[in-house]
Parts: structure tokens; C-alpha cells; sequence
């Protein structure tokens, strides 16, 4: 498995880890403690309204309360606190009969009891108006018994007149079981009511005509209040015991505490999981972070090493160049010596090996003269540049008075070879120039131009390089032709590479022509002096490239043979 | 917090008694004995007012904004479906409330099926209509606009009506952020009525202290109004309103009126139970001096015609002319001003 499979692994498996943690972080939501406090209050707020309207009703029952606006309110109060508890249990309603049935059984025990409220509210007023009108009814009876008993005899009905302490008895002893009866309410005084009513209505036919009419008014009275006791007091057990509403109440309860409980204990285990997922999570991702971490130290351990391992590479390399840049300054040749010249050079190499060359010495008597310049710096063109070198002098090491052209045929061979080897795209120029006895200069190569102070004229003279460069191809015979060179005393031959001639100032190069002024303003001096000359002139001039020049003052033969 | 309340034990039983012995000696006053009444209305220990009827009390404020756009629906004729009937052609504040006709006109001068109670003080009621069928005076409002023999509108078309209009448009937009609607409609409507409470009636001023702002004769009035039963259903705050009752309990009153009409069965028509035929809402005694004709028939043309009605089917007792005037003149004293602001006012937050 590669690193980036890994990685694509690991983030899935993180991502699902935290998918899963967040599933489950909804399995804990279910249960809403803000629904439950609503359910809880409204629950409460219900059962007091309950039990107020228990006690309202008894209250107006009994003419404790002398309206029935309370007892209105709060029977009002229910419906809508019933209502609104419906609204917030709707959505556990969906998922759980067993609350929709106790909920359902609460509204339809809670709908009976608001009509048994309202019945009891008619009939009450209805027993109220009779009850405390009784008493009243009686005095007003005996009233008139007493005025009819005084005048006339007319009569009501066919048997005699009832002698007014008879009715006045009859009358008192049914308004007495009457009341007694909407008191107690029990089946004995029931018994008796009926059995005071069928003897009061008996006289009935007897009453004395003036006295019928509020007769007739006590004894719809009192029917009215035996009638409306029987119905009222069910609808006071009713309201009072709320028709099981309490019961429904308390079954609700239990109802949705069951279900919050089961809702409560399901949330926590998935809590408990969800902890449980949480922490192994965490622990996942710890682990993950120290392998990261161990990596991490073990891929710093690897950069550091690297990093020591490419210093140690460059240290070495460094020391490499400092030794090719030895050999090179080693193979520079320290005698200048030529018969009957001065001899005056310089080699500044720009990078650290450089890729310029020159040499001067003599062999069995036979004096040479090279200069040239390899494309390019830094180690490679060093490395040709002492190639060439160590060739140059081994051919001349076996024949020192070779023709120049032959010099440079044979060198190209080697070098062109190696170059190849080498696999870089290099090559060299080159002018090599053979000094014989006589003190002329057999000179061949295609480097620069050969620059030659003229001490007689005291000018410049140009000597055109001719020929090929060194490393193009295998075989250069023929195309570098020998030319021959003469020098007077005073004269002065500059050998120069192109760091001279290119060296720049406000985008004007030196050139040739700045070269020669320098040369002419120089000629009368020493051949140290010209090339102090040179190195002067090149000061405030950016060098790009490395700088070589050997500079070869002709002085009077101690021979005193001359050139001719 | 449970408040438990099971089946009452011996002590509260024995409790009942008491209070029942108590009631009974203390309530059947003798109407004879009622002139000698306090000058003004008793109260217990505690200082609180110890009547049947309660003065009538300032009601939770509404919206301005709403009470606004309700006040203008109220009388504006746009709710009908010929525009020519508005709430207040039948419900004129101006009148008492209502029209003084015994069956209202709708639309296309139909007649209504029941006498037009009065909206003053209507939301204090426990339903509305005779029947009680609408349990809030929202729900109310839905009858009159689609009854045939009313506004003969449905809602459809009094909201494209409504919606129509730029006027309504910014009401509607002030005081409920929306378009118009049945439901907007109906608060705007039900929050006006709400304010229609006529507090401060002499009987209102006598029961919070004031010995002058009833008549000797409205004092005697008001014991006999007790003592002979009227209390039994007209009490609370709203003297009625807040409860059931039957038409004809001391004899047959749609027998002896005759001509029964469906609206007759009352209650029955809701509740489809047989014992809540000829049963109505009780209607508030409050403003009753001028709400003539009287019951859900509009049968009774005066106040005396309707105490005697009462005296004689309700309460099965008989009063003199005499006491019946005193009656009147107690019921007189339950008219009381409308402190609320008028059409012309609206915009004003109520007390």
C-alpha cells in the first residue's frame, strides 16, 4: 500500500469515525428537556385547575361563591392548558398509542366533565333559586292561610276545608324533609320527601282558594328543588371528581414519564456509546498523531542526514575544485624565461578552475609560446585545459621542434577524443607559436589575433589568427597554416585571451583597439610595465570572463645578432 | 407541583354542612325586609366585595394597531357580499350594542333567525351566540360574514375584497405584517370587541363604595333582584354570560308563545343532547336598558315585559308591579359608559 493510499484510508476511516459520532450524538437528542418541562408544567398547571374546579363547584354548591365566574375561568383555563399540552405532545403522540390513548381518554373524560360543569351550572341556579326561595314560600302559604281562615269559606276543591294548622303542619314538615334531603341526600330522606310531597299534594284539593296560588308556587318549589337536588348532585360528584379526569390526569403522567424515561435511559446509552466512540476516537487520532510525530522526527533525521551527507558532497567537491584549481595554478608555468625577452604573464581565472591557458618553456633548446581558451569554466573546461596541456607537452617532450600545425593536429586528436568521453559540448582555441634559434616565431592557430608592438613605428601591428579550434573534429591537418614572426629589440608581442578584449564599461567593451592604446602608451617600458599597464586599464572595467596574457619583449640580443 | 384531589373526606363533608347551614340561614332574605338594604354594598373582612355581580374591571391591553384595523372592518360594510351590510348595521355601538330590532336584516333586507345580542362586553362572555356554538369572539366572527341571512359572504371573497384595497393594505400591514386574511380578519375584529367593556356603571360605583350612585328605589331593586332568584343565573361580573340555562322552567314558554322555530332548541343544536333543548347562554344583564327587544325571539319589547317573562318561567314566583319596577329601575343602573375609544378614536392604546 503506497503512503497516499494510506493517508486516503486513514481520512475515511476518520471521516466514518466522525459520521458515526455524529449519528449517535442524535440518537442522545430525542429527549428534550424543554418539551419535558413544557409537558411537565402543563401537567401541573392542569391538575390545579382541577382541583380548583372540585373546590369552585363545591363552592357554588353551597353558596360559598356568589358567582360562577371562577368556576367559569377555570373550567375555561383547562380546555385551553389541555389544548396546548395536546400541541406539545403531538409529536410523541405519532410514534407511542399508549400516550395517544391517555391523551385521548383525557380529552373525552375532560369534554364529559365540561358539560356535566355546564349542566351543574343550570341546574344549581335552578336548585338555588327554589331552595333559598322555600322558607320564604311556606311564611308566604301560612300568610295566607291565616287571612283565609279569618274570612271566607270558599273552596278549592270537594272535601272541606283543611283546618290551617294542618296545612301550616303539612307545609313546614315538607319544607323540613325538603331541606334535610338537599342537605344529606341520602335514599331514606329521599323516601321520606316523596311521602311529604304525595301528602302535601293531597290537601292540595282542600286548600282554601286564596291561599291555592302560593300553595300551588311551595309545591312546585319544593318539587322542583327534590328534582334538581337528584340531578345536581351527580353533576357535583362529576365535577368534584372530575369524572376520572384526575384519574386520566395521573395516567398521562405515568404515560409520558414512562416514555421520557425509556427516551432518558435510550439517550443514555447512546450517550454512554457515544463517550465510549468519542474516546476511542480521540485515541485513534492520538496514536495517529505520534506515528505523524515519529515520521515526522524520522523524516527531519533523514533531511538532516541528507543535509550532512550533501555538505560533506560539497566539502569534498569543494576540495576536488581547490585541487583542480592547484594543479591548474601548479601547471602555469612559473620560470618566464625566453632568450634575449622579457617575459611577463598573468592568469585570473573567474570561477575557481578556469578554463584559460598559456605556457612558455623551452625544450632541447627549442622555445614555446601557447595561449588559448577553453568555452566555458568551472572543472570541465579546466580538465581540457590540462589535457591539452599535458599533451602539448608531451608531443613537444618527444619532438620539440615540431612544426606548430602538427603540434596543434596532434593535440586535437587527444582532445577531441576525450571530449567526446567526456560527453561535453567544448572545445578549445589555441595559437601555439615555436620560437627557433634565430629568434623568430613559427606561429599557427586559430586564437586571437596576435597584437605586436612595433617599436621602430611605435604602433600596433595585427597579426589575423588563421585556422580551426581544438576539439571540433578528429582531424585538423592542413587547416592551420604556419606563419612567420620577427620581433625587433623594443618590439613586444601580446598573447591575450578574450576576458581582455571583452571586458566591459557603461556597456562599451575595451577591445582591441583599447588594448592597443594601452600597449602603445606602454611600449617604451618594461614588458612587466605593459602588463601593469593592461591590468590598470582593466580596473573599472566588469570582467566576465577569465583573464589570461603573456606579454614578450624583444630586447638587444647579447649575440648582437639581430633579426634582419 | 401535583395538587391531589381525591374523593372529599369526612372533614370535608363536614365542612359542607357547615357552610351549607350557613348558606341557608343567611340567603333567603325576605323581599319585604329588602328596603331596609345597605346604602352601599357589603364587603367581607378582607375588604374584597362579597356580591354575586362584580364591578367590571379594565381587560389586558390590546394592540392599538389591531384595535384600529378591527375598528374599521367592524363598520365597514365590505365584509358583505353586496357591501351593504357592515357589524355595526346590526351591532350599533351607538344603540347599545345592537340594532333594537327584534330579528336583525342581513343582506338584501333578509331577516335573522335570533335577536342580535349586544357586543359590549361580549368577550366576557363564556361562548357567543344564544347557542354558545362559538367558543371565542374569533371564532364568532366567521358566522355573521358567511350566514346567508347575514353578510351571505365567504372568506374567499372578503379577502380578494380587502386585498383589493390600498387603505387596507397598510392596515393590515400595520398591525399584523401580512396580507389580509380570514384570520387577520378575525383578530383584528375580536380585539376591537374586546375593548368594548363599559366599566364604571352607578351599580359598578355603588359596589366599589359610592352610597350615591344608586337610587333608593335601584337599591331595594337590587335585594329583590336576589332575594327573588334573578341572582340564581345572572351574576358575575358580567351578570350573566357565564353560564347555561332553560327557557320555561316554571312552565312551557315556547308552548305558550308558539311558532317554534329551530332556533328555539338552543343549545340542542350544538350539543345534540336533549336535556340543553330551549337551554341558552344567560345573557349579561349589563347595558340591558338598552338593548330592547329582549331574548333570543326578540319577543319581549321592554325591560317590564321581560322581568315579568323571567319572573314567571324563571323563577315561578310572583311580584307586584311594584317590585317589577324596582327590578327595572336595579337593571337601569347596570348601564354604564364605554370608556373604551370610540370609532373615531381608534389608534388611542386602550386602558
Amino acid at each position: 500500500m503506497s503512503r497516499n493510499q494510506k493517508r486516503l484510508a486513514a481520512t475515511l476511516l476518520l471521516g466514518c469515525g466522525v459520521a458515526v459520532a455524529i449519528a449517535l450524538y442524535f440518537k442522545t437528542q430525542p429527549v428534550s428537556t424543554q418539551q419535558r418541562a413544557k409537558v411537565v408544567d402543563g401537567l401541573a398547571v392542569l391538575q390545579t385547575l382541577d382541583a380548583r374546579i372540585a373546590q369552585e363547584t363545591l363552592a357554588a354548591r353551597y353558596g360559598i361563591a356568589p358567582s360562577y365566574d371562577p368556576l367559569t375561568e377555570s373550567a375555561q383555563g383547562f380546555s385551553t392548558a389541555q389544548a396546548e399540552l395536546a400541541r406539545d405532545l403531538e409529536g410523541l403522540v405519532v410514534d407511542h398509542p399508549e400516550l395517544a390513548t391517555a391523551l385521548q381518554q383525557l380529552q373525552e373524560q375532560a369534554l364529559r366533565r365540561a358539560q356535566a360543569i355546564e349542566h351543574f351550572k343550570t341546574q344549581n341556579s335552578i336548585l338555588k333559586n327554589s331552595l333559598y326561595y322555600l322558607p320564604l314560600a311556606a311564611q308566604q302559604v301560612s300568610a295566607a292561610l291565616g287571612a283565609a281562615g279569618e274570612g271566607s269559606s270558599s273552596r278549592s276543591g270537594a272535601g272541606p276545608d283543611a283546618t290551617p294548622s294542618e296545612l301550616d303542619r303539612a307545609v313546614s314538615e315538607l319544607v323540613q324533609v325538603v331541606l334535610t334531603q338537599n342537605l344529606i341526600g341520602g335514599r331514606a330522606e329521599s323516601v321520606r320527601v316523596e311521602e311529604r310531597l304525595a301528602a302535601v299534594k293531597a290537601l292540595q284539593p282542600r286548600v282554601p282558594v286564596p291561599a291555592l296560588e302560593r300553595f300551588r308556587l311551595l309545591v312546585a318549589h319544593a318539587s322542583t328543588v327534590f328534582r334538581t337536588q337528584q340531578l345536581v348532585d351527580p353533576l357535583v360528584r362529576e365535577s368534584v371528581l372530575g369524572a376520572g379526569v384526575n384519574a386520566r390526569l395521573g395516567e398521562l403522567e405515568r404515560s409520558y414519564g414512562r416514555i421520557f424515561d425509556a427516551a432518558l435511559r435510550e439517550a443514555a446509552l447512546y450517550r454512554s456509546i457515544l463517550y465510549a466512540w468519542s474516546t476511542a476516537l480521540l485515541l485513534a487520532v492520538v496514536v495517529v498523531a505520534l506515528q505523524l510525530r515519529s515520521l515526522y522526527a524520522r523524516l527531519e533525521n533523514l533531511v538532516s542526514e541528507r543535509t550532512r551527507a550533501l555538505d560533506q558532497a560539497l566539502k569534498e567537491l569543494w576540495g576536488e575544485m581547490e585541487l583542480a584549481k592547484k594543479i591548474q595554478t601548479a601547471l602555469v608555468p612559473q620560470q618566464l624565461t625566453l632568450r634575449d625577452c622579457e617575459v611577463a604573464a598573468v592568469m585570473r581565472p573567474t570561477a575557481q578552475v578556469g578554463g584559460d591557458y598559456y605556457d612558455v618553456f623551452e625544450v632541447d633548446g627549442t622555445e614555446w609560446v601557447l595561449i588559448g581558451d577553453v568555452s566555458g569554466h568551472g572543472v570541465p573546461a579546466g580538465l581540457i585545459m590540462m589535457m591539452c596541456q599535458t599533451s602539448v607537452r608531451s608531443v613537444l617532450a618527444a619532438c620539440p621542434t615540431i612544426g606548430p600545425d602538427e603540434l596543434l593536429t596532434i593535440v586535437n586528436r587527444t582532445l577531441t577524443e576525450n571530449i567526446e568521453r567526456l560527453g561535453e559540448d567544448k572545445y578549445m582555441t589555441i595559437s601555439a607559436l615555436r620560437r627557433d634559434p634565430d629568434g623568430s616565431f613559427q606561429f599557427a592557430g586559430m586564437h586571437q589575433d596576435l597584437l605586436v608592438y612595433r617599436a621602430a613605428s611605435d604602433a600596433v601591428e595585427h597579426l589575423p589568427a588563421q585556422g580551426t579550434w581544438l576539439g571540433l573534429t578528429g582531424n585538423i591537418r592542413g587547416m592551420n597554416p604556419v606563419r612567420t614572426l620577427r620581433l625587433q629589440p623594443g618590439d613586444a608581442l601580446v598573447l591575450y585571451t578574450d576576458g581582455i578584449t571583452e571586458a566591459s564599461r557603461d556597456g562599451q567593451m575595451l577591445d582591441i583597439g583599447g588594448l592597443e592604446k594601452t600597449m602603445v602608451a606602454h611600449g617604451a617600458g618594461s614588458a612587466e610595465g605593459m602588463l601593469a599597464g593592461i591590468l590598470q586599464t582593466l580596473e573599472g572595467y566588469e570582467i566576465k570572463d577569465d583573464v589570461a596574457a603573456v606579454i614578450i619583449k624583444q630586447l638587444a640580443p647579447r649575440s648582437a645578432v639581430a633579426a634582419a | 407541583m401535583t395538587v391531589k384531589w381525591g374523593r372529599p373526606g369526612p372533614g370535608v363533608w363536614a365542612n359542607t354542612f357547615l357552610v351549607l347551614a350557613l348558606a341557608c340561614s343567611r340567603s333567603p332574605s325576605d323581599p319585604a325586609a329588602s328596603g331596609s338594604g345597605q346604602p352601599a354594598a357589603p364587603q367581607d373582612r378582607s375588604g374584597a366585595i362579597s356580591e354575586p355581580i362584580l364591578p367590571l374591571t379594565a381587560r389586558p391591553a390590546e394592540d392599538p394597531r389591531l384595535v384600529k384595523l378591527g375598528s374599521r372592518l367592524f363598520h365597514d360594510p365590505i365584509l358583505s357580499r353586496d357591501g351593504s351590510v357592515a357589524c355595526s348595521t346590526c351591532h350599533d355601538l351607538g344603540k347599545g350594542g345592537d340594532d333594537g330590532l327584534a330579528h336583525s336584516r342581513g343582506v338584501g333586507g333578509k331577516l335573522g333567525l335570533v335577536n342580535a345580542p349586544t357586543v359590549f362586553n361580549a368577550a366576557l362572555n363564556l361562548a357567543q351566540f344564544w347557542d354558545g356554538r362559538a367558543a371565542t369572539l374569533e371564532d364568532q366572527i366567521d358566522g355573521p360574514v358567511t350566514h346567508p341571512l347575514e353578510m351571505a359572504n365567504d372568506w374567499g371573497t372578503v379577502e380578494r375584497s380587502l386585498n383589493a384595497s390600498p387603505e387596507y393594505e397598510e392596515l393590515f400591514s400595520a398591525a399584523l405584517g401580512a396580507k389580509a386574511s380570514r384570520q387577520g380578519v378575525q383578530r383584528a375584529i375580536a380585539a376591537f370587541e374586546r375593548t368594548l367593556i363599559t366599566i364604571d356603571s352607578p351599580f359598578d360605583l355603588w359596589l366599589r363604595g359610592d352610597a350615591q350612585a344608586l337610587s333608593a328605589e335601584q337599591r331595594e331593586g337590587y335585594q329583590l333582584f336576589k332575594a327573588a332568584g334573578c341572582v340564581a343565573c345572572h351574576q358575575g361580573q358580567n351578570a350573566g354570560g357565564n353560564m347555561y340555562q332553560r327557557f320555561g322552567l316554571f312552565g312551557d314558554y315556547f308552548e305558550d308563545r308558539g311558532n317554534l322555530t329551530e332556533a328555539d332548541n338552543g343549545r340542542f343544536n350544538v350539543t345534540g343532547v336533549a336535556e340543553d333543548r330551549h337551554v341558552f347562554r344567560v345573557p349579561s344583564l349589563r347595558n340591558v336598558e338598552l338593548t330592547a327587544p329582549y331574548f333570543h325571539d326578540g319577543s319581549a319589547a321592554t325591560l317590564p315585559d321581560a322581568v315579568k317573562v323571567m319572573v314567571k318561567y324563571q323563577l315561578g314566583k310572583e311580584l307586584s308591579d311594584d317590585q317589577i319596577g324596582k327590578l327595572v329601575e336595579f337593571l337601569k343602573s347596570l348601564t354604564g359608559p364605554r370608556k373604551e375609544p370610540v370609532a373615531s378614536q381608534v389608534g388611542v392604546a386602550p386602558r
